[in-house]
């Protein structure tokens, strides 16, 4: 197994390599100039702004040139300077990643936790009422405009009720935790304040439901497929025949053999997490790094878009590996290595 | 999932035997669910339990709970304000020039002379206290103000406004062709600047007004990689330092700010001018709408951003005064005047039956409170136009121009826009889906290119658009920057400014007696109204939703609000 890992490990600067080149071919088969994208219509007729201007992000370089520069660069873990903020990229991502994966773990948890239960029981009940019912649920989450459902969450349960904070990571007539290690319920433990920690968990809330409601809805309808599944199979009738509780039939022998494409799935889930949020992240006023690479998108900012896109494969090639690793150690079968 | 034949069967067999154990399972399912459910409202526990008060729930009472600053006893008032900072690139005055930044830019720096709270019928003094300009416009002399101090504590003196000017030419960024008039800065003693142009230009005491001539404080952002000399574009590295610090004499400086989330400023010590509130927090509000339920239930003071269909919605709410004033923001309708694009746009009888075409009232309607314009120039400004001289509706005649020029059948045309953009809260796309509509009426049959907003700056940049919506805001508010700058539009739409248009606008430009300026400014528009192959659609209205008790709001354009001016009852 360890050597499956240090394999796939090995793998990650050859998928960086393919990576960026895919990315800047197609960033630069745009028909579109990252001058027009940042500078003003009138600053645009002027020839001497517009040359300082490729002058100054290497643009007057060929683009074999531009791209080999990009890589000498990353090579010493630089990912560039980004035109839109101004500073280096790797700043950018260290500010912007942990509202993301503070934001993506929390609905991912939210989603599993509200998701596993709901699929078991609808498998259980298939056909039943409640199935139905589940069903319904897990179909409208899959299809409702997650921009609107974002906005009617806000409306109601922030507008109307007030049960929690509607915007952003924190409260802004209160101080912020100290910064140590961005992610604000960690950094507010940090510093031994639970009324702290308190809001930057109610300010989770809304949006990582909103999130979580999404991909719950994906979670019910795997699970209750992969239980439907498991349950027709003979070794389940074996274990019932054996006469062995309800219970230890679904959990211990149904649910683990269901939980193989689950599994694969949440992996899948929390890439689509991490890069998918740019909606909810800007509904929310949520700091994060979808909205800096959707910005950085709309304005050519290469630099900004390979940073971000590198750093959202290695996360994905890491978490995939943890999955993988989890299926092993789930089901004696699958061989890592072999 | 589709079962056949017998497994169907032995599948149903099986889920009636699990029925049949139904009591048991059902229970501990339920369990289960209560367990989950449990756990997460342990997780979520203020969705359940309101009891708790957390601090966003309180009253949005000008008594924060943590101050900022400890030492300060009484507590610092501190105003919230919601708003979009998501285009904010830098908060270099000498580099910005996105619509976000010049409202902050605007707190924490000065200008030597300056519009005030929306009036833009006259310049007025601010860091200098009086100047005069030479009989040949051509020579600025401005005497600065003694006792005026920078953040840092340093005295201004004209060094700072010659260094400052300097920089903006040489970074060579989006606002430095601002400096492109100026020949020459001279600094005869420390209060003293001696500005002399290339050519004789009264408005460009109107473009000094502007963020880009922000005053610096040159020793602090030398300091900090500041240059001014003519490679400041390869050597200047004080970018970074300038978007989380300020060197100015405004009157807030800059101590925070997180791009994409907030932007904390407190009052400069030094201030000439201090303001009536200490702190101001700017939450960064990208969505329109979630700022106007921020501002509902007291989270934010200050809306920047609403729509004004939002503005609309918010006026039966007792707690919230709306204020109002010119947003200086307009969209233009533009089409080509070459045959080689588009034959028939290219016909002047065609260009009118435009102009007539379009349902102006209906217009107005679509953009909540706009004005109309009675030529490329907005009717508060110097210079403007009498409202009445201002488009009409006429399909009849609108249809007689058309058959005049062979096209008694209507013609086909593409408008280009950006399909993102938007115009003071309006989207240019539904402009766009307007003129669409209100062409169809006289036989002109619109086909809509809307597209990414890069895209369209790009084919718009080629010359290339049979018709397009642009969005104009002014670089200053003078007549002088709007027919200048739609001699540039014209390019793209293939017009040359006339000669005899040209000379007015000279004219216009040299003269120091208002009310030579004023006719000449007028005779020129008059002259766009008649040739130009672009209208101005109706001028959009600029709304600031704001809670009751904050007093002294008043929109301003592009600044759309200074907090100097205002106070927390």
């Amino acid at each position: 197994m360890a050597v499956y890992i240090l394999r796939r490990v090995a793998l990650v600067p050859l998928m960086v390599l393919g990576i960026t080149l895919m990315t800047f071919i197609v960033s630069h088969m745009l028909p579109a100039s990252p001058e027009s994208a940042m500078l003003s219509l009138s600053a645009l007729s002027h020839p001497e702004i517009v040359s300082a201007f490729r002058e100054k992000w290497g643009l007057d370089k060929s683009l074999p040139d531009q791209y080999l520069f990009y890589l000498r660069n990353l090579v010493r873990g630089d990912f560039g300077t980004s035109r839109t903020s101004n500073r280096p990229v790797t700043q950018d991502i260290k500010q912007y990643w942990p509202a993301t994966i503070e934001l993506a773990t929390s609905g991912l948890l939210l989603s599993i936790t509200i998701g596993l239960p709901l699929g078991v029981y609808a498998a259980v009940d298939r056909g039943g009422r409640l199935d139905s019912a589940i069903r319904v649920f897990s179909l409208l989450g899959a299809s409702v405009p997650i921009f609107w459902l974002a906005l009617i969450t806000i409306l109601v349960f922030y507008h109307r009720l007030g049960w929690a904070p509607g915007i952003g990571r924190f409260d802004p007539r209160s101080a912020m935790p100290p910064t140590v290690t961005g992610f604000y319920t960690i950094d507010s433990l940090f510093a031994r304040d639970l009324g702290m920690f308190w809001t930057s968990l109610t300010h989770l809330v809304l949006p990582s439901s909103v999130l979580a409601i999404f991909q719950t809805a994906y979670i019910v309808r795997i699970t209750r497929s992969g239980m439907l599944e498991v349950l027709t199979q003979d070794y389940i009738r074996t274990a019932r025949a054996k006469g062995l509780r309800e219970r230890t039939v679904l959990y211990r022998h149904a649910l683990l053999n269901a939980l193989l494409p689950l599994i694969s799935y949440l992996g899948l889930a929390y890439g689509m997490m991490l890069a998918g949020t740019v909606v909810i992240e800007t509904v929310f006023a949520w700091p994060g790094l979808g909205r800096y690479a959707f910005f950085g998108t709309s304005r050519l900012d290469f630099a900004a878009i390979m940073g971000v896109t590198t750093v959202l494969a290695i996360v994905y090639v890491l978490v995939n590996l943890v999955v993988d690793v989890l299926q092993a150690a789930i089901d004696p079968r699958i061989r890592l290595g072999g | 999932m589709k079962d056949a034949g017998s497994p169907h069967r032995s599948c149903q067999q099986k889920r009636r035997q699990i029925a049949g154990q139904g009591i048991h399972t059902v229970g501990v399912l339920c369990g289960i669910l209560v367990a989950v459910l449990v756990i997460a409202l342990v997780a979520c526990a203020p969705a359940a339990t309101p009891t708790p008060v957390p601090a966003t729930e309180m009253p949005a009472t000008p008594t924060p709970t943590v101050a900022a600053t400890p030492t300060a006893i009484p507590a610092p008032t501190r105003i919230v304000i919601g708003m979009s900072i998501e285009d904010t690139i830098t908060y270099d005055p000498e580099v910005a020039y996105e619509n976000s930044s010049i409202p902050v830019l605007h707190m924490m720096y000065d200008t030597l002379v300056t519009y005030e709270l929306g009036d833009f019928s006259e310049v007025k003094p601010s860091l200098a206290t009086s100047w005069d300009i030479s009989p040949d416009a051509k020579t600025y002399t401005f005497h600065l103000g003694s006792d005026v101090k920078f953040t840092s504590g340093n005295p201004l003196t004209s060094e700072d406004v010659r260094w400052s000017f300097e920089r903006l030419r040489n970074i060579k960024a989006s606002p430095s062709w601002l400096m492109e008039p100026v020949e020459s800065i001279e600094i005869p003693d420390p209060h003293t600047v001696v500005i002399t142009l290339t050519q004789p230009d009264v408005s460009f005491l109107s473009a000094l007004a502007g963020i880009p001539f922000s005053v610096v404080d040159s020793k602090t952002v030398q300091a900090h990689g500041g240059a001014d000399a003519p490679d400041a574009d390869q050597t200047d590295t004080a970018r970074e330092w300038l978007t989380q610090n300020s060197a100015g004499t405004g009157p807030y400086m800059l101590v925070e700010y997180v791009p994409k989330d907030h932007v904390v400023l407190v009052r400069n010590p030094n201030s000439w001018r201090p303001p009536g509130i200490d702190e101001v927090f700017i939450q960064s509000v990208p969505e329109s709408s979630a700022q106007k339920m921020l501002l509902q239930r007291g989270d934010i003071d200050l809306a920047m951003d609403l729509t004004p269909e939002q503005v609309e919605e918010l006026r039966s709410d007792a707690n919230i005064v709306i204020s109002a004033g010119p947003s200086l923001q307009t969209a233009f309708l533009a089409w080509t005047r070459s045959p080689e694009i588009n034959e028939p746009l290219s016909k002047p009888e065609v260009g009118q039956a435009i102009k007539l075409a379009i349902d102006w009232e209906g217009l107005q309607a679509l953009i909540p409170g706009s004005v109309q314009m009675p030529s490329i120039v907005p009717v508060e400004m110097f210079g403007s136009l009498p409202l009445s001289e201002g488009p009409t509706t006429d399909l009849e005649r609108a249809r007689e121009l058309l058959a005049q020029a062979g096209y008694p059948d209507g013609f086909t045309a593409t408008l280009t826009a950006s399909a993102t953009m938007s115009s003071a809260g309006v989207r240019v796309s539904d402009l766009a889906e307007k003129l669409q509509s209100d062409l169809g009426r006289v036989g002109i049959d619109v086909q809509l290119e809307l597209v990414e907003t890069g895209v369209w700056v790009e084919k718009w940049r080629g010359y290339q658009c049979e018709m397009s919506v642009l969005v104009f805001v002014p670089d200053f508010p003078d007549p002088a920057n709007y027919l200048g700058v739609f001699n540039l539009v014209a390019a793209r739409v293939q017009w040359t400014y006339e000669d005899d248009l040209l000379d007015l606008m000279n004219q216009a430009a040299a003269t120091t007696d208002k009310a030579e300026r004023e006719a000449h400014t007028q005779e020129a528009l008059r002259l766009v109204n008649e040739r130009a192959n672009f209208v101005a659609l109706p001028e959009a209205r600029l709304f600031i939703a704001h809670k009751a008790n904050v007093k002294g709001v008043v929109p301003e354009a592009t600044y759309r609000v200074s907090p100097q001016f205002l106070t927390l009852e």
